[in-house]
């Protein structure tokens, strides 16, 4: 796998698309840098699915600019090869079974690693089924071998369109698992769209909101959160001694809200080691609450914002 | 390219169609041989009388053989599904086209496959029907050499005229996303030009009618040495078509 050192994985730059009378994209830019799970939303026809095609060049792109691991839309060379892609539906060839259709996908992309098909399917929990025919698959399994098709290369970049859909609850937790390996393990960077908005806001760290076509707002996930106030709020008798201590033990992001609230917004400490920490600290501590921000309100807002706005 | 002709050998190899293909390519050269039958599109039953009155021999089986070869381009037409219709039917290009390869790349790798594909195959049909003819006690015809030499030049002739109806289904396919208009026009092709030609005085047909050039040579109504319009024609075709193809490909909302 090659690190990438620079900064933006995938850069668009006024990107539009229209089909016959449609506008599905409006003069859409956006950037994705390494590192980042970056979640696109939108509701059906927003353009997510468009923009994606646009990206791994199964659309044409004629308005616009798009630039994936540093090298320009058409005039592709790597960047390809180092980008993973579920486009729409995982697909497979339905009589090959599923170790099958990974070492045909290994045989494309000139990979001869001996351990590296039973890495992926261990990876993505399809060992037990490596010799069922992907025709035979149930919809999660098929997902996860669209995953596991993906990643074989060991990309860089990996886009994904809509990956939970259908998937049943045991199966969106352990994708939101993989996913997250993906980026942490292997440092890879994730394009991820969804409109299980609150899937996407446990994996994603920015977000990408497109609406008919247009994109509306770019938001990581720390400006989320302090636009929904969440996070961990902290009732206590003295906040400004509180605040010291918090400084002090480097306990994350937070913000006084009042002379007895506090909100921490990203620590890496637990919820009682803040409490034992503030306690040690002569801080008495009256409350601790998880305050949930919610991705969905934000959007429903925010869309409701732009759509009257063009009223 | 060469990954890609790699992987499609890998899958074919893995596909149950792929040896029903070879089993009805030796099955057909087998009942040709063995029941001294000829037939094929635009034979006329004078040249059938002509080949089933005949004392049959090593060569008068691959010559009959050629005869017959429009019935090798219907059975080679799965392979055409196997290799690149699937792709489209299954969308598994997607997974293709994402690995790197470039348009032109995809199409030409898709096309050396069938071509090999189709030389192997043409080759299995002509080898069963000289292994027939021996197990039948049938004696050559010809000498060794000669024998050898049809054998060669009606497998690459074949092989590649075949081909180049290929190409053309894979334009077709290309343009109208659909694997079916694809294959009814590739076995309609020999049909509408047998057609065509008996109704009209269209000379120039002869160069486009692809499975009737090695008939002509195993009747004897083209020499060797007339081919070259022949070859230029298809040359031409398949240039079009497979650099055509790559175009729209390019162009196509995938």
């Amino acid at each position: 796998m090659t690190t990438i050192m620079s900064e933006d994985v995938l850069t668009i730059t006024n990107v539009s698309k229209r089909f016959g009378n449609f506008q599905a994209l409006d003069d859409v830019s956006l950037t994705v840098k390494s590192g980042d799970i970056y979640g696109l939303l939108g509701e059906n026809g927003a353009g997510k699915t468009t923009l994606m095609r646009l990206i791994t060049g199964l659309s044409f792109l004629k308005q616009g600019k798009i630039v994936l691991l540093g090298e320009q839309s058409g005039h592709y060379q790597q960047a390809l090869r180092r980008t993973g892609a579920i486009i729409e539906n995982p697909t497979a060839f339905p009589e090959l079974t599923v170790n099958q259709n990974l070492k045909l996908c290994a045989i494309q992309h000139g990979i001869s690693e001996p351990n590296l098909l039973a890495d992926v399917l261990d990876f993505v929990g399809l060992t037990a089924k490596q010799s069922t025919k992907a025709s035979h698959l149930s919809l999660g399994q098929r997902q996860r071998l669209g995953l596991a098709l993906a990643t074989l290369p060991r990309p860089d970049f990996l886009i994904l369109d809509e990956p939970i859909n259908g998937l049943d609850p045991n199966g969106i937790i352990e994708f939101r698992k993989l996913i997250k390996q993906l980026n942490e393990e292997r440092h890879t960077t994730i394009l991820i769209s969804s409109h299980i908005l609150s899937e996407l806001y446990q994996v994603s760290n920015r977000f990408g909101i497109l609406h008919r076509g247009r994109l509306i707002k770019q938001v990581t996930k720390s400006e989320l959160d302090a636009a929904n106030q969440s996070g961990l709020e902290i009732t206590v008798d003295q906040v400004a001694v509180a605040g010291q201590v918090l400084d002090h033990e480097v306990a994350g992001d937070f913000e006084i809200l009042d002379e007895h609230h506090l909100i921490i917004r990203h620590s890496s400490l637990s919820a009682a080691k803040i409490n034992q920490l503030l306690v040690q600290g002569g801080v008495s501590v009256n409350q601790i609450v998880q305050r949930e921000g919610s991705l969905e309100e934000y959007y429903t807002s925010l869309v409701a914002r732009e759509d009257q706005h063009h009223v | 390219m060469f990954n890609q002709i790699k992987a499609d050998s890998y899958r074919q190899l893995h596909t149950r169609g792929s040896y029903i293909i070879l089993a009805l390519t030796v099955l057909l050269s087998v009942l040709i041989t063995a029941f001294e039958s000829t037939g094929g599109i635009m034979i006329n039953a004078d040249t059938m009388q002509e080949f089933e009155g005949s004392r049959w021999s090593v060569m008068t089986g691959l010559k009959s053989a050629t005869l017959s070869s429009t019935m090798l381009l219907y059975i080679d037409i799965a392979l055409f599904v196997i290799v690149i219709g699937q792709e489209f039917s299954k969308k598994t290009y997607k997974n293709t086209l994402i690995s790197g390869i470039s348009r032109i790349g995809f199409i030409l790798g898709k096309f050396v496959t069938m071509l090999l594909d189709i030389l192997f195959l043409t080759l299995i049909f002509y080898g069963v029907v000289i292994l027939t003819s021996l197990l039948a006690g049938r004696d050559g015809g010809a000498s060794l050499m000669s024998l050898v030499r049809t054998l060669g030049l009606m497998t690459v002739t074949i092989g590649f005229f075949i081909s180049v109806i290929f190409s053309i289904g894979v334009i077709v396919l290309v343009l109208a996303n659909s694997v079916v208009t694809a294959t009814i026009c590739m076995a309609l092709w020999p049909i509408l030009i047998a057609i065509l030609s008996n109704f009209t005085s269209w000379r120039w047909l002869r160069y486009i009618n692809f499975t009737g050039v090695a008939q002509q040579i195993t009747l004897g109504t083209l020499k060797i040495d007339a081919l070259w319009p022949y070859i230029g024609v298809s040359f031409g075709v398949l240039i079009l078509t497979i650099v055509g193809s790559a175009l729209i490909i390019q162009r196509k909302e995938l």
